[in-house]
């Protein structure tokens, strides 16, 4: 059984002795006898060595479709990017992997010049001031995003975008359930947000509105006007937008948000069966003090030397207590300093690349799927980035399955997350790292799955 | 020294401003001194309304944050917009330039309920208040 | 940045500091170009999109060579201190090694390139791991449901309360909306409560650095949803009486909350379901071999008992005739982030858990626990310390002796770090003056500890001699102490270089 306790027997005595203790055991003496123990221990096996451990996994593993198995045409959240090899190499050195949150500046400079080069990197491509350290993912970043809004204005009332991933509208109702907040949402015109609609919905109660580019749907979202419709009425503006397709597209800054909040996983993250992602939260200058999480600084030491410092700690939680801006302790460091190691090694120039193939891909291969008889792009007028939603008179849970068994990751059928009346609808992706013979080959199987019928 | 300056068990000060029916509030130079460099103070908003006790603005040092407590019950009607920018303000001049915030007290009569000068260095030495 | 950034300061006599590195921006170079990834020219897709839509410039990101990005990182990773560099004795964050065999599982492709949409036909070896891995959780904390969503320790103090009021809702009992605390707890307790919605009510601690029975008592009303404890308590130590307060907790009608931060003081010796808790969480970035890297990734799985389970957020993973699939029950408070979990992290948890087995955890405790009592022991008369007998598997010695010399117990931890060492937690528990916590953790040899004691010795002395030397620290590390005033006053939060 491995434990990786250092100590030798003789060790163990004397230490034992110096507490002044005879037995290992006499150190349980602080803890009740709740005779729990022995039926626990043996539930949890009796331990395994490392290679065994790893073959173990491996069972699991080798019954998972993942994309090795599967060619991914599959987003709605997470996506298939191509992520540089040296990347791992670089969050895999041990003093970034086994350090702690860097509370001592002096023995941390490393990591906090890395947070904060990593808050430039992402403030600049959001178009916004300043950006955290990373939240948990992007729907908890969302979720903060919309608290930050409740607090700043003392409104209790916001609109949500329908344009936001289903799931991560859920959450944003799951972190204000108990503080009396009331939650709408504002459906899509032809996958965007329309301008009347929102005029509607505005007014002096509302503590923001949230819009989301590219949307759920993979329409690119045109929010003109907005932000002073909203700024008019005293409400904030916040813009939940994937990263990926920052590269060229509009930004959140430039559309005038507040606040801008997203997903980091398309930054150079696997798809990891889930997580752990990383949650993007940017803002402008005005909400510095009230926006949560960790923020690392510029500053001088003592000697007059630039250096890096953790700061405005007095918002957080192990200050301010009930009264901090969030309860957020632990966040995605590592994966923050993972995304900001691939922005580097990308540049401008490479990120600009791989989005653009992202969006020529998605492009390709919606340009064959609706030349299949009975499949049609639902926004076929709508500019969409690299997903997109196809509708064709058979079940999309059926497509699916069918494309599954044959080793391709297929458009995500759409009635789960949003109801029967999209049973026949799916949510399509395609990325920079698929090819002209991968698209042939989904292509082709929905035309016989479509002809089997 | 304000002959008409009181001060509250919890380190604030208030006196009567220059506008009629309204009266200045700031922290004690014994807070600045424990709080030690401000580093920002979160003011109320102008209109606020607050009890006698109640907590009405947030003062941060590096590594700590402070309740300000109304010495009064009453409306916020002016803040010290220099504090925002130059929150060294606090240390510096604590019953001159640091002020904090106005208040039109809702009773002004009871001002001269609260400690004076002598009762509050009392306080001190013996060793009382609080944050 | 402007120039002045990478000048290397005006170090005192003596001092010889490592030069800084420049950040990415200041070595950007025009037109350099890192990894060539797969895609295409912007300019044959930027015209199919309406201007109005597009970026004014491109996104001003730095531009280097690959080599030049991997020793940029390499050279800031020798400014930071880790666990494989550093002995690391930072109180209730449980900094010990966590074995290279768990890097490679996140590595394995069925794992690390599963799409979490996936359909479930497509994820069974996964639902099964993590199926399994809510099993071997529910038998160490002897809780008879497991949720693996909370990201982190926070995230599953916030699932916690969220279930709470979720439970007493469904009862009909709306006057529950207040949560004690003991004035010793985490930060991240008291701001979970308010972000739940409730107030928060601090209970005093006692003398012992207990939680006060009485004050306990006092506190508890029909307005109480719920008592949230640690345990052992932030002071290292095991409340004497918990088995009494568990009792006044249940008799009021109130639910009892641990907050499992310290699991690896009990890990297999003792049971919160045992103990009478209703819902606990635990980190497994703490306990169960996932590294802090940073700051995070963790994750904060929840236990709770059978009678909450309908409140666990959604998705659930059910078993159905040997086949998993996912379901969201209308009870639950819903989900608490994207997807299933922090996975990988929660099968590295998993690997270490089947790894060491039931007896290997015990010992893990066990050893946690003499590695504290023995470092405790040679630290014994340094510093005036909290609390009598044997502490856990951590202990609080106070530096308020060095006021008299004008020293803080932050001064300390600079000179540890001159040392050779990461400093303990300094102003933690609050309740302490000049706290200085400090946990070994199992995985540290005697030789270290004995070392970290005599230096820790030779630390006190000189500050109690020669207090204005140690007011210099520290001296052997990339950067003298920050000015962290400045920082604060006027935050500087990204690269001006940049712009």
């Amino acid at each position: 059984m491995a434990d990786f306790i250092p100590h030798t027997p003789a060790e163990i005595r004397e230490m034992l002795s110096r507490i002044g203790l005879n037995e290992l055991s006499d150190l349980l003496s602080i803890y009740p006898e709740t005779g729990s123990g022995s039926s626990t221990l043996a539930a949890l096996g009796e331990g395994m060595d490392e290679r065994t451990l790893l073959r173990w996994f491996s069972g699991f593993a080798e019954k998972n479709l993942d994309a090795s198995k599967a060619v991914v045409f599959r987003g709605a959240g997470a996506y298939d990017h191509f992520i540089p090899s040296a990347t791992g190499a670089l969050i895999g050195r041990g003093e970034f992997l086994t350090s702690y949150t860097p509370y001592q500046p002096e023995a941390s400079q490393g990591l906090l010049q890395a947070i904060f080069e990593f808050q430039t990197a992402i403030s600049r491509l959001y178009g916004m001031d300043l950006s955290n350290a990373s939240l948990y993912d992007g729907a908890t970043a969302l979720a903060e995003a919309v608290l930050v809004a409740v607090r700043e204005t003392d409104r209790h009332r916001v609109v949500l975008s329908e344009g936001l991933d289903p799931s991560v509208r859920e959450v944003v109702h799951t972190y204000l359930e108990g503080l009396s907040v009331r939650i709408e949402t504002l459906p899509l015109e032809r996958g965007r947000t329309s301008l009347a609609r929102l005029r509607e919905v505005a007014g002096d109660d509302l503590a923001c509105f949230v819009g989301a580019t590219p949307t759920f749907f993979g329409t690119i979202d045109d929010f003109s006007g907005m932000a002073d419709l909203l700024h008019k009425a005293g409400s904030l503006f916040v813009i939940h937008a994937n990263p990926h397709t920052l590269a060229l597209l509009r930004t959140p800054g430039e559309w005038g948000a507040d606040i801008a909040t997203g997903e980091g996983q398309s930054l150079g993250l696997p798809l990891s069966s889930g997580g752990p992602y990383l949650g993007l939260m940017t803002a402008r200058k005005k909400f510095v003090r009230r926006i949560p999480g960790r923020l690392a600084g510029l500053t001088k030491d003592s000697e007059g030397r630039p250096c890096f410092v953790l700061t405005l700690q007095a918002r957080e939680q192990h200050i301010r207590r009930e009264k901090a801006n969030s309860n957020i302790c632990s966040n995605e460091t590592l994966l923050a300093i993972a995304s900001l190691v691939s922005l580097a090694l990308l540049g401008p120039g490479g990120l600009s690349r791989a989005a653009s193939g992202s969006f020529f891909n998605a492009h390709e291969l919606e340009r064959r799927l609706t030349g299949v008889p009975g499949v049609r792009n639902i926004f076929p007028e709508t500019p969409f980035f690299h997903e997109f939603v196809v509708e064709m008179e058979a079940p999309a849970k059926d497509l699916s399955r069918f494309l599954l068994d044959r080793g391709i990751l297929g458009g995500l059928p759409l009635s789960p997350l949003l109801g029967p009346e999209w049973s026949g609808r799916s949510l399509w992706c395609a990325t920079e790292i698929r090819t002209p013979a991968e698209i042939d080959r989904a292509v082709s199987l929905v035309r016989e799955f479509l002809g089997q019928r | 020294m304000s002959s008409e300056r009181r001060y509250t068990p919890t380190h604030e000060w208030i006196e009567p401003a220059s506008s009629p029916g309204a009266m200045k509030v700031g922290i004690t130079d014994f807070a600045q001194k424990e709080i030690t460099d401000v580093v920002f103070v979160e003011l109320p908003k102008i209109g606020k309304k607050v009890e006698k006790g109640g907590e009405v603005a947030i003062i941060e040092s590096v590594k700590a944050a402070f309740s300000i407590y109304a010495p009064l019950g009453g409306e916020v009607v002016a803040v010290n917009d220099k504090i925002e920018s130059d929150p060294g303000l606090v240390n510096e001049d604590p019953y001159g330039k640091g002020w904090l915030f106005e208040l039109k007290v809702a009773d002004p009569t009871l001002l001269t309920e609260l400690p004076d000068e002598g009762a509050y260095q009392k306080l001190l030495l013996s060793g009382g208040g609080g944050h | 940045m402007s120039k002045a950034m990478t000048e290397n300061g005006n170090a005192g006599e003596g001092i010889k500091r490592p030069p800084m590195e420049p950040t990415l921006w200041e070595k950007s170079r025009p037109g350099a170009r890192g990894v060539l990834p797969p895609g295409v020219d912007p300019d044959t897709v930027t015209g199919r999109i309406p201007k109005e839509l597009l970026r004014g410039a491109p996104p001003p990101l730095p531009e280097l060579s690959e080599l030049e990005v991997v020793r940029h990182f390499t050279r800031l990773s020798h400014l930071s201190r880790g666990v494989d560099t550093h002995f690391y004795p930072l109180g209730s964050c449980t900094m010990k090694y966590n074995p290279k065999v768990m890097d490679r599982i996140p590595e394995i492709p069925g794992f690390r390139d599963l799409h979490p949409r996936t359909d479930e036909e497509g994820m069974q070896g996964l639902l099964e791991a993590l199926s399994l891995c809510e099993e071997s959780l529910g038998a160490l904390l002897g809780m008879e449901a497991v949720t693996l969503a909370p990201a982190a320790g926070a995230h599953g103090e916030l699932a916690g309360i969220l279930i709470a009021r979720q439970y007493f809702d469904a009862k009909g009992d709306r006057e529950r909306t207040e949560i004690l605390i003991p004035d010793s707890a985490h930060g991240t307790n008291p701001a979970s409560a308010a972000m739940g919605g409730f107030t928060v009510r601090v209970v005093a601690s006692g003398s012992d650095g207990g939680v006060d029975l009485s004050a306990l008592e006092k506190a508890l009303s029909p307005r109480t949803a719920m008592v949230m404890m640690t345990v052992p308590n932030t002071l290292g130590l095991f409340e004497k009486n918990i088995s009494t307060m568990v009792e006044k907790v249940h008799q009021s009608g109130a639910l009892l909350y641990m907050d499992g931060a310290n699991f690896n003081a009990f890990m297999g010796v003792l049971r919160p379901g045992d103990l009478g808790f209703d819902i606990v969480h635990i980190n497994t970035h703490k306990t169960l071999a996932t590294p802090h890297g940073g700051g995070g990734p963790g994750s904060g799985p929840v236990g709770v008992r059978k009678t909450l389970e309908p409140f666990l957020p959604s998705p659930r993973i059910r078993k159905e005739g040997g086949r998993f699939r996912l379901e969201s029950p209308a009870t639950s408070i819903g989900p608490l982030r994207s997807f299933l979990g922090s996975t990988l992290v929660l099968l590295r948890a998993l690997g270490y858990m089947k790894m060491l087995g039931g007896e290997g955890l015990r010992q893990v405790a066990v050893h946690a626990l003499l590695n504290a009592n023995y470092l405790r022991a040679l630290l014994d008369g340094v510093l005036p310390r909290t609390g009598e007998g044997l502490c856990a598997h951590e202990f609080v010695l106070s530096a308020r002796d060095l006021a008299s010399r004008g020293l803080h117990a932050s001064d300390l931890a600079k000179e540890i770090l001159d040392a050779g060492y990461y400093a303990p937690t300094i102003s933690f528990p609050l309740i302490v003056p000049e706290a200085l916590m400090i946990e070994p953790t199992e995985t540290e040899s005697k030789e270290t500890l004995d070392k970290f004691a005599r230096d820790f010795r030779t630390i006190v002395e000189k500050a109690m001699n020669a207090p204005d030397s140690v007011k210099k620290a520290p001296r052997l590390t990339p950067v003298a102490r920050p000015d962290e005033v400045g920082a604060a006053r006027d935050p500087v939060l990204t690269d001006p270089g940049s712009l």
